[in-house]
């Protein structure tokens, strides 16, 4: 009967219950959206992480001081036992070596200095590049480079084109070789295509006369929260040797890790004024709503409602409001998080600047969902106990006079 | 219920600066059984009167006892038990609850009494039955005349059985021939089912209706004619 008496009163204050539900219905949507967006964000920088150097990155310890970070001195070169150790470990699900180096490619007499990352055709990295793929195919065999669409359009060169790739290689002296451009990309990163382009492992150490020697060694691991344990493993193992390092992924993205966890802290201050812009309205509605009701409440007392009953049927009615609301938010934000998340939102350089790519993509999480319809209704009970304390502080009397 | 004492009841109420002496140090004795009716003109403090009988309203000074029980010394919760059990209120503005229907409100004290609902259900289509209302069970207040809302009240006041029904002036909103019919229906209740009434009125044709007056000016007794 309680909650008959809590929706017919919903009912019967249409527009006031239209209203408050509204009101918790643009909050919950709202957090929906933002926990979306931050979710997306959050991912995009894992992931633009990830990509760029593992769950843990090995690399020569004199890279941390070096001027310029293409140099051939700071190379890794008898690295196989180093690969072997972290393959082995049991959170690793895989060890992958790179080699970066500075190079010249030429079309006729059209050239650009770009970044060559020589890496395995099987890469596990460079998803990006892989899923950008807009002719042609990625990496297969040798003699082939990947080139983003716009290194294309500076060198006017066109898909399966030969370019030639110019470098100084590790005796100092200027080499080039010949290569098929065998796909054009356009990957998430304005600033990685301009800048960079990819070449088989082999390729590239052939190419810069190094042997077998690598830039770095990147590792993903099972989960990102293992970086710390497995790093501080190797760092055991291998205590006397002062000339690799080994970075998690926190140490060597410092600066974006601090970003997220800021703007962290700006979505959770957004989601407050949100709940406090919200509770306000509902809990002014709210009271409105029951001080109209003294009457019919001081009725009920008279003839023999408790305060506790009262209480409870004036929180029963603000459960209706924040159930409905939270509801009616989840209607709307899901569906929005749900586009965002296949079609994204072009922010162009300024999402990009902050390290989210080209297109910031939205990402549905449904136990964040939840929270927020748990914390939309919370917000509508939280404004209907201030109008119930009021309510059942009042005398009967005082109500049947239609006031509280 | 046997018996309601009251003895030197006084009501004061502050209005600004100044103190309304609404009940002057009233003593009464109502017994049960009683068809008593409250006579006086506005402002004597009828309703006072009874909201303090209903304990819905509490006295500045003085003691009021039902069956030798002081109620001055319930704590609140006993209070609404007592308004739920023992007594049934019928309003001059009827006071229904506006989204239940005939049934539902009738119903509603029993509900919170926690009565059985196979009981509370067959008393209610009972009463809704005494009172004349079989034909609207599911009409909701505003789908009825202010006459059978009026016989609504009336069987809701009734549903958990009191001894006391408190009536503060059940026909003032009602035209006299729908008034002389609520009046009887009360009779035949205090005559067949033993309730004991007590209402207030100003109006002197219905005082004919009572098997017992108190008249009142300015906050106290002006007579008790049997």
């Amino acid at each position: 009967m309680m909650w008959k008496i809590a929706a017919g009163s919903v009912r019967r204050h249409g527009k006031r219950s239209a209203l408050i539900a509204m009101a918790v219905a643009v909050s919950v949507a709202t957090m929906v959206f933002m926990s979306g967006m931050l979710e997306g964000m959050r991912e995009e920088f894992f992931f633009t992480m990830v990509s760029s150097s593992g769950h843990l990155t090995l690399d020569a310890a004199a890279s941390a001081d070096a001027l310029d970070p293409l140099s051939l001195e700071l190379l890794l070169s008898d690295w196989d036992g180093y690969a072997a150790w972290l393959g082995e470990q049991p959170e690793a699900l895989r060890v992958e070596p790179v080699f970066s180096f500075g190079a010249l490619v030429v079309n006729e007499r059209k050239n650009i200095g770009l970044v060559g990352y020589g890496v395995p055709t099987d890469t596990a990295f460079f998803r990006d590049v892989r899923s950008g793929v807009r002719s042609g195919r990625f990496l297969a065999q040798s003699g082939e480079v990947m080139m983003s669409e716009d290194t294309l359009e500076l060198l006017d060169l066109a898909p399966t084109d030969p370019v030639l790739v110019l470098t100084e290689d590790a005796t100092g002296a200027p080499y080039y070789l010949e290569y098929t451009i065998a796909g054009v990309y356009r990957s998430d990163s304005a600033e990685f295509d301009e800048g960079a382009f990819l070449i088989g492992l082999q390729d590239a150490q052939e190419l810069v006369y190094v042997d077998r020697d690598v830039r770095e060694i990147r590792v993903i691991l099972q989960d990102p929260a293992q970086a710390d344990t497995v790093a501080e493993r190797f760092r055991s193992t291998y205590a006397d040797n002062d000339e690799i390092r080994i970075q998690t992924w926190r140490e060597r993205n410092r600066g974006l890790v601090v970003l997220i966890e800021l703007m962290d802290v700006f979505m959770y201050a957004i989601n407050v004024l949100i709940v406090i812009v919200a509770a306000t309205v509902i809990t002014n509605a709210i009271l409105m709503n029951t001080f109209e009701k003294a009457r019919e409440q001081g009725m009920m007392r008279a003839i023999g409602l408790t305060r506790r009953g009262q209480f409870k049927l004036i929180m029963a009615e603000g459960l209706v409001y924040g159930v409905l609301g939270s509801l009616a938010g989840l209607a709307i934000g899901i569906p929005l998080v749900l586009y965002f998340q296949t079609h994204g939102i072009d922010f162009g350089e300024v999402s990009e600047s902050f390290g989210l790519g080209r297109e910031l993509t939205f990402r549905f999480v449904p136990i964040t969902a939840v929270i927020n319809a748990v914390f939309g209704t919370s917000v509508a009970l939280a404004g209907s106990l201030y109008a119930a304390i009021v309510a059942t502080r009042s005398t009967i009397l005082a109500s049947l006079r239609g006031s509280h | 219920m046997k018996a309601i004492e009251l003895q030197g009841i006084r009501k004061d109420y502050p209005l600004g600066k100044t103190t309304i002496h609404a009940l002057r140090g009233l003593s009464l004795t109502i017994t049960s059984g009683e068809f008593t009716a409250v006579a006086g003109p506005s402002g004597c403090g009828k309703s006072t009167l009874l909201n303090i009988v209903g304990r819905i309203d509490h006295p500045t000074a003085g003691t009021i006892r039902i069956d030798g029980r002081d109620l001055n010394q319930l704590k609140d919760e006993q209070e609404a038990a007592l308004r739920l059990h023992e007594i049934g209120f019928i309003f001059q503005s009827f006071n229904l609850i506006p989204v239940l229907n005939v049934a539902e409100n009738v119903e509603f004290p029993a509900i919170l009494a926690k009565t059985p609902a196979r009981e509370r259900r067959t008393y209610a289509r009972e009463l809704i039955h005494a009172v004349g209302l079989d034909e609207y069970l599911r009409h909701r207040p505003d789908e009825l005349s202010g006459g059978q809302r009026q016989r609504v009240a009336i069987a809701r006041a009734l549903i958990n059985r009191p001894g006391l029904i408190i009536a503060d002036e059940p026909t003032a909103n009602l035209d006299s021939e729908t008034g002389d019919r609520i009046l009887d229906l009360m009779r035949t209740l205090n005559r067949d089912e033993g309730v004991t009434f007590l209402f207030s009125t100003h109006n002197p044709e219905i005082l004919s209706y009572a098997t017992r007056v108190i008249r009142m000016r300015d906050g106290l007794l002006e007579d008790d004619a049997a």
